[in-house]
């Protein structure tokens, strides 16, 4: 399939200033370090990781929201390069994105049509040819014609995000980058928001980057998930072997953190517990960065950093335990684990 | 005999506006066994906190509790003088809020926060109650306890402002806890810590717990006991495993297919429940509140309120369709 988006060792570095007449630079947030990852046309990449871990970073360098310090980021097949502001211009909204609070990024002044009929400004449409657009995508996302002169404040939360993913699909935008978009929604209202990127995907073809902290719903919505830790991806892998054969230690972590709503299943299920808090990512541990986490670290592993590796067909993962393991025997993933108690 | 553990019987608390009233928690009933790990499931708006609140008399300003009994060990909480509640406030029943960075006091460092409760409760006098806090700081694996108890809670993380409520919640081994959506506002991993500890240390010291969240997961991991909120009334309650296994209410049925699961297939459709929560003035429709957006709803559902019925041992509802 082809590829629409390919990033290569993005890195966006924040500095650290003190000081108010002269400041003077103290550290560097690494909030992205070197990630790699590509999209195809049509896929789902879920981006998931704890607060501060950089994806959102991730997620707005590739809307241009933030100029990376550095690294490459081909979109369909052109370098968004250096000159990253220009550059975007020209991408004519195949590019879009969608918010995590649909509170704060409407704007509580325009009306629903206003709002999603913002990214047509650039384009000479009518008002009558305007007014048709947003009609079509209102239909789309399932909002009420007759809402169409309201204000944002008269729209309930779910209504709301569908007023963002309206405006979103109304350049139809090859790529639409969803930073968190049903986590600030009550699970009713979640579940119908997840149903309608599905639907839309499907009719309209495009492709996300889906950015959330939740793994059930990333898992759900994605074809390939990514995992973040530190500005750093540790692990991308197909969304159907996530929970099978997570490779990672911290995505194991991760996954054993995710209760399931069962309880018949939550009983049988090996819970890890990861020691201690996420590091700040001014002063990040050396090597792999999980490795003062990691209750497999050995001791190349504050050493030097793993880099990532295809350690089965289409699942990469930088970690050394893995890779060395892989080599001689394969591990028992969970799901692996649960399938031999219910056989055995 | 002093029947063991709470009671909750017919709990209304009611908000008044100048036209309306809004009944954020309208009589709900539920017993909680010394030990027992209970949780109260429903989406934001339910009432769900607010009828944890209205246990301590806590309820939020312009709100008032109507009716009902709070039974704790034989005392009803509801008719006891703020100087009696406030002795059994923080000691035999605590509270986790959800948001530690509001909960907290912003100009008081955390160490002198928690010492506050030995100093209150317990009689500790200033040094010793520092030198427990600093232990039950220690406890709650909170990383530095000397450094960080000097800190203000701006300063923390929220997972560690978390750990230093709970720090402060158990200090004085509390009977029963009320934890208010505990680990809404941190990470998995943190979340999975905070949990494990919480009930870990509710089971050594027999602490009940009422565990009030929106997320299913940690229902079906932590609790033996579910309730499930609907617009200030209680619609299903029982055991967890049998409530699971076996879901009755519509609403349960289909909150329980709304959640993406880790172990399911990707790429799924989800069950979705149509229309919105009730608003939050609650101008709730007659009948059951649930019949707008029910599947099964039937003239009886619009004209009259279901009780609740016994289905099984463990396991009660409300709702008109599972009568038959």
């Amino acid at each position: 399939m082809d590829i629409l988006l390919e990033v290569k060792d993005l890195k966006k570095y924040f500095p650290l200033t003190k000081g108010i007449l002269r400041e003077r630079q103290i550290g560097l947030i690494k909030a992205v370090d070197g990630v790699s990852f590509t999209i195809k046309k049509g896929e789902t990449l879920g981006l998931v990781g704890e607060s501060g871990c950089g994806k959102t970073t991730t997620g707005r360098c590739i809307m241009g929201l933030e100029e990376p310090t550095s690294g490459k980021i081909i979109f369909e097949d052109k370098d968004l390069g250096s000159s990253y502001g220009l550059e975007f211009k020209k991408l004519q909204g195949r590019v879009q994105i969608i918010f995590q609070d649909p509170y704060g990024s409407l704007d509580p002044r325009l009306t629903a049509e206003q709002i999603i009929a913002e990214p047509l400004m650039v384009e000479k449409f009518n008002h009558s040819e305007t007014r048709e657009k947003v009609k079509e995508v209102m239909g789309l996302v399932g909002l009420d014609l007759e809402m169409i002169n309201r204000y944002a404040h008269m729209f309930s939360g779910g209504q709301r995000q569908r007023i963002s993913i309206a405006r979103a699909i109304i350049r139809r935008p090859s790529l639409i980058v969803c930073d968190e978009p049903v986590s600030a929604l009550d699970v009713s209202i979640q579940a119908q928001i997840i149903n309608l990127f599905m639907e839309l995907q499907e009719k309209l073809g495009h492709s996300y980057l889906f950015i959330a902290h939740d793994l059930s719903v990333v898992r759900n919505i994605s074809d390939w998930v990514a995992v973040m830790y530190l500005g750093k991806i540790v692990e991308i892998v197909r969304a159907m072997e996530l929970f099978r054969k997570p490779l990672h230690f911290y995505t194991r972590a991760l996954i054993s953190a995710v209760p399931i709503p069962d309880p018949s299943v939550e009983k049988e299920r090996q819970r890890i517990l990861l020691k201690g808090e996420v590091p700040s990512p001014l002063n990040p541990p050396s090597g792999c960065h999980f490795h003062p986490r990691c209750w497999e670290a050995k001791k190349i592993c504050a050493e030097e950093e793993p880099r990532m590796k295809e350690v089965e067909p289409e699942h990469w993962a930088a970690c050394w335990v893995v890779e060395k393991q892989l080599g001689s025997r394969r591990l028992k993933t969970e799901g692996e684990r649960i399938l031999c108690k219910i056989l055995s | 005999m002093i029947p063991e553990g709470l009671q909750v019987r017919d709990l209304c608390t009611y908000f008044f506006g100048r036209t309306s009233v809004n009944k954020a928690v309208d009589g709900i009933s539920y017993e909680v066994r010394t030990g027992e790990i209970m949780a109260i499931v429903g989406e934001s708006g339910c009432g769900k906190t607010v009828s944890a609140l209205s246990l301590l008399q806590l309820n939020p300003p312009g709100s008032r509790i109507i009716r009902g009994q709070v039974l704790w060990e034989g005392r009803d909480l509801l008719r006891m003088g703020a100087d009696e509640i406030s002795r059994i406030r923080g000691k035999e029943i605590s509270m986790v809020f959800q948001e530690p960075l509001t909960a907290l006091n912003p100009i008081m460092t955390i160490g002198q926060q928690i010492a506050e409760v030995f100093q209150t409760h317990e009689g500790l006098d200033k040094k010793e109650a520092e030198r427990k806090t600093i232990e039950m700081l220690e406890g709650v694996a909170m990383p530095d306890p000397e450094k960080r108890a000097k800190s203000y809670p701006f300063q923390l993380s929220g997972g560690m402002r978390q750990r230093a409520m709970i720090a402060m919640a158990l200090g004085c081994r509390p009977a029963l806890l009320i934890a208010d959506e505990p680990t809404t506002a941190v990470d998995v991993t943190i979340q999975a810590q905070l949990l494990e500890l919480i009930t870990s240390v509710a089971k050594e010291i027999k602490t009940t717990v009422i565990l009030i969240t929106h997320n299913l997961g940690i229902v079906a991991r932590y609790a033996s006991k579910i309730v499930i909120m609907y617009a200030g009334k209680f619609v299903e309650k029982g055991e967890t495993a049998e409530l699971y296994a076996h879901p009755r209410h519509p609403y349960t049925i289909s909150l329980l297919k709304a959640v993406p699961r880790l172990d399911q297939e990707s790429k799924q459709k989800l069950v979705t429940i149509d229309g919105q929560p009730p608003p939050l003035d609650h101008r709730l429709p007659p009948g059951c509140s649930f019949h707008p957006r029910c599947i099964h709803a039937r003239e009886k559902c619009k004209e009259e309120i279901p009780a609740f019925r016994r289905i099984s041992d463990n396991h009660e509802v409300a709702c008109w369709f599972v009568e038959g």
